[in-house]
């Protein structure tokens, strides 16, 4: 979105105006929603996030530094919800367990997150994602996912950029292995029984 | 940043495989277009890389949003934030707006005016005890009077009985109109007329004089009490002479020399002398 469109939609919508608010929410609601959800693999966490980071930054829209884009401010407010909600849900029993499974700081949701849901052709890059560090996964869907430049995302993180590139590579790397050996693990379950997915995962076998 | 530089001769360094630290910077999109070229070149005889960076092309495809099914969540933020009332119609908000403003006022003005009232009539204000009764006013108030009265009643009573040697002069009544003056000196009284008040003011002799209502009817007496006059020490005093003869006299030292005499008009029928 056009820095001046956006500069104008916000002082609308700090001004009442329900419609402009309404295009904020239309014009960042897929970036912010595909960057959770890609982060925690649900769709209703995602959902539930989102929306109350779009809750929080409306309702404090006054506050709005104009130097700044509205877009990274979102994104700032729904890492740090999904951050809290990680925080909470996270069980102390069983890092090891997570940490042997999947990468270093996989969120719980990764160790529940079926494999045989993954094993679809659509699920095998979330089902990879899962499995890498969260730093990796964050980086990777911010940077290939919503084309944010390096310097950026060092900047989101609070991290070097330095650091961010490593992570980068390293993710990158992983991904390319893990989403292979997904994609493969989907032709065989779809080989085996010979049925396929609906649209939500649910097996439905033939 | 230009990282195609540092790369130029990989061929050189490695030969026969591309270094993963190019394509990395590759994908990063920090290699100039002549090295993509050179890259896109080298990549058909490394197909270990080739294939590699085919898969990560997949992966990062696949990552693509728009296959995935979100909901919309304009409704639903839109109606969290009615919630809390921060999109209501501008009119509405306007006629808030003014109604707290107009209660701001009130509240203001009300304060202004207790603080006006409050320096004017400031027992009107005054929050506390307050010594006047509030209930049963009229009949405390008759009581009081009643009171008062069998008080003042009693007192005139005992006055009269104490002047029983003058009763003569109290039963007869002066004409009305007349202008008389009493003169206290020494814890004595005297009467004067208007000719001897006026002879006192000649000779000098500064008097106060104080209104007093008479209690007799008829009558406006002006009572003239001698405290000092002059400024120069002088002063009047009672030569114990009938109080007819009044002297002037200075004290210095201690010692008070009479001056000069002053005779006052007969008036012994208005004499009121060794008044208790």
């Amino acid at each position: 979105m056009d820095r001046a469109v956006e500069r104008d939609l916000i002082e609308r919508a700090i001004a009442g105006e329900r419609a402009a608010a309404g295009e904020l929410i239309k014009a960042h609601q897929r970036s912010v929603y595909g960057y959770i959800l890609r982060m925690s693999g649900r769709h209703e966490t995602a959902e539930d996030i989102v929306q109350e980071a779009f809750v929080r930054v409306l309702a404090n829209l006054h506050r709005f530094d104009f130097r700044f884009r509205f877009s990274t401010w979102l994104f700032t407010i729904a890492r740090r919800l999904y951050m809290n909600a990680v925080a909470k849900s996270k069980p102390a029993y069983d890092t090891d367990f997570v940490g042997s499974m999947g990468g270093k700081g996989t969120m719980p949701d990764a160790s529940t997150y079926s494999d045989e849901r993954s094993a679809t052709q659509k699920d095998a890059i979330q089902s990879a994602l899962m499995h890498l560090s969260v730093e990796q996964r964050e980086i990777i869907v911010l940077f290939h996912q919503l084309d944010w430049p390096i310097a950026l995302i060092a900047s989101h993180l609070d991290m070097p950029e330095g650091t961010v590139k490593s992570h980068l590579h390293r993710g990158r790397r992983r991904l390319r292995v893990l989403f292979k050996e997904h994609k493969q693990l989907a032709s065989l379950y779809k080989d085996h029984f010979g049925g396929a997915f609906n649209e939500t995962g649910d097996e439905v076998l033939a | 940043m230009n990282r195609g530089q540092d790369h130029e001769s990989f061929d050189e360094r490695i030969p026969g495989r591309i270094p993963e630290s190019l394509i990395d910077a590759a994908l990063d999109g920090e290699i100039c277009d002549r090295m993509q070229e050179e890259i896109a070149h080298a990549l058909q005889y490394d197909h270990e890389r080739r294939a590699e960076l085919l898969e990560t092309a997949d992966a990062v495809r696949a990552m693509n949003l728009d296959d995935i099914p979100m909901p919309d969540m304009q409704c639903a933020v839109l109606n969290r934030l009615d919630e809390h009332e921060r999109f209501i119609p501008r009119t509405m908000r306007r006629w808030v707006r003014t109604g707290r403003m107009a209660i701001a006022a009130g509240i203001l003005l009300g304060l202004m005016l207790v603080a006006g009232l409050q320096s004017v009539y400031p027992r009107l204000t005054t929050i506390g005890a307050q010594s006047t009764p509030v209930h049963d006013v009229a009949t405390a108030v008759e009581q009081d009077t009643q009171r008062v009265a069998e008080n003042v009643q009693s007192q005139v009573a005992q006055f009269r009985a104490s002047l029983s040697p003058l009763e003569g002069f109290l039963a007869a009544p002066k004409t009305s109109g007349t202008k008389t003056f009493t003169l206290t000196l020494n814890h004595q009284v005297v009467r004067l007329s208007e000719a001897d008040l006026a002879a006192l003011r000649a000779s000098g002799v500064m008097l106060r004089t104080d209104t007093e209502t008479n209690r007799f009817p008829g009558q406006v007496n002006r009572s003239l009490t001698l405290v000092s006059y002059g400024g120069d020490g002088q002063m009047l005093i009672n030569t114990h002479d009938g109080l007819r003869t009044l002297s002037r006299a200075n004290e210095t030292g201690g010692v008070v020399v009479v001056s000069e005499r002053v005779e006052l008009e007969t008036t012994s029928d208005e004499c009121i002398a060794d008044l208790p």
